[in-house]
């Protein structure tokens, strides 16, 4: 596995986050008086100390299961799988990945290098982004409440092996091969 | 929100406790790259609450109800998959934001809509990670399989609701 930098704590998005804070803070107080500001500030206080136990777990979480299953693993046992059975075990490893995309993508470019089945790196991309079990505990639950996330969650449960389906098929129509997509 | 916390903590014990009978110093690569991911997300993080924040105060209730509400039916949907494309990075950034729209007063189709659009269509994501490193061709093939998924994600939460009596 190769180590990867740490990320810095101060960039372009966090000061284009600060900066768009301050303007709305800015706006806040110009439109709706001071105390909407307080409002404002109070009611980011309780979200931040609200979330901030569970945001410590799943980085713990987070950091273990990238030790415990490492990234070869992933891809070995992905890049055998084919058919249905192939979509619905990437279907599972898309909503267990934890993190960000840099993990996931190397994930899906080792696999898409070596000709992996491109449905399955579409189901698992797709499961992913739309089922990740680590952020519905951790933020969607908290931020939007347990009715709401889990009837997303079951409305997106279809999606990654549809999307691995329909891009089996395209891939056939358009005569694309794994390899030949991915530089 | 308890029985988030109990699963989360349950599953750091499971999961700490399987990584200490690993060899020494599984724990602290670990916690190495907790720590490295929590610098990451230590100050966009409160500014991105403190933005959704103020966003809550500052967004006139009627406006967003009409374009994002309940019943701003299908062109609601569509606006919410377009505005959740739009929004950038991770979770950390992107719920307090949705929750913003939630109680600007946001439908629950349209924020399905909306995180649907945040997952799939992703423009941030696409343009930084996916097309520099999987190239063009697994952008369109990605995107050609999953584009509809955003608003029909919508249509399946107003089906839903009918069906079962929500919110």
């Amino acid at each position: 596995m190769t180590k990867s930098k740490a990320p810095p704590l101060i960039d372009r998005s966090t000061i284009a986050f600060a900066v768009a804070a301050l303007l709305a803070g800015v706006l806040c107080a110009w439109l709706r008086g001071g105390e909407a500001v307080r409002h404002a500030f109070v009611s980011a206080m309780d979200i931040l100390l609200m979330i901030l136990p569970q945001i410590c777990g799943g980085l713990i979480i987070a950091g273990l299961v990238q030790v415990l299953i490492p990234r070869d693993a992933v891809s070995r046992w992905l890049g055998e799988e084919a058919g249905l059975r192939g979509l619905f075990i990437a279907q599972i490893a898309g909503a267990l990945t934890p993190g960000g995309p840099f993990g996931s993508f190397g994930i899906v470019y080792a696999l898409a290098k070596v000709g992996a089945d491109i449905g399955v790196l579409i189901t698992y991309l797709t499961a992913w982004t739309t089922l990740s079990v680590l952020r519905l505990v951790i933020w969607e639950i908290p931020f939007l409440g347990f009715d709401f996330s889990m009837l997303r969650f079951v409305i997106c449960l279809p999606m990654g092996i549809v999307a691995g389906i329909i891009a089996r098929r395209l891939a056939r129509q358009w005569g694309w091969s794994t390899e030949s997509m991915v530089k | 929100m308890i029985a988030s916390n109990i699963l989360v903590w349950g599953l750091v014990l499971i999961l700490g406790s399987i990584a200490l009978r690993r060899p020494r110093g599984t724990i602290s690569k670990a916690f190495q790259f907790s720590a490295g991911q929590g610098r990451a997300m230590l100050l966009r993080m409160p500014m991105a609450i403190l933005l959704g924040a103020f966003l809550v105060e500052i967004v006139p209730k009627e406006l967003m109800q009409s374009a994002m509400g309940h019943d701003s039916g299908v062109g609601g949907i569509l606006l919410a998959s377009i505005a959740g494309a739009l929004l950038p990075g991770g979770p950390f950034i992107s719920f307090p934001i949705a929750v913003a729209f939630y109680k600007a007063g946001a439908g629950a189709p349209q924020l399905t809509a909306l995180l649907t659009g945040w997952s799939i269509w992703a423009f941030h994501r696409t343009l930084n990670y996916e097309l520099p490193m999987m190239g063009p061709r697994f952008l369109a093939l990605r995107l050609a399989s999953s584009f509809l998924f955003p608003p029909l994600a919508g249509l399946a939460c107003v089906v839903a609701m009918n069906w079962i009596d929500l919110f």
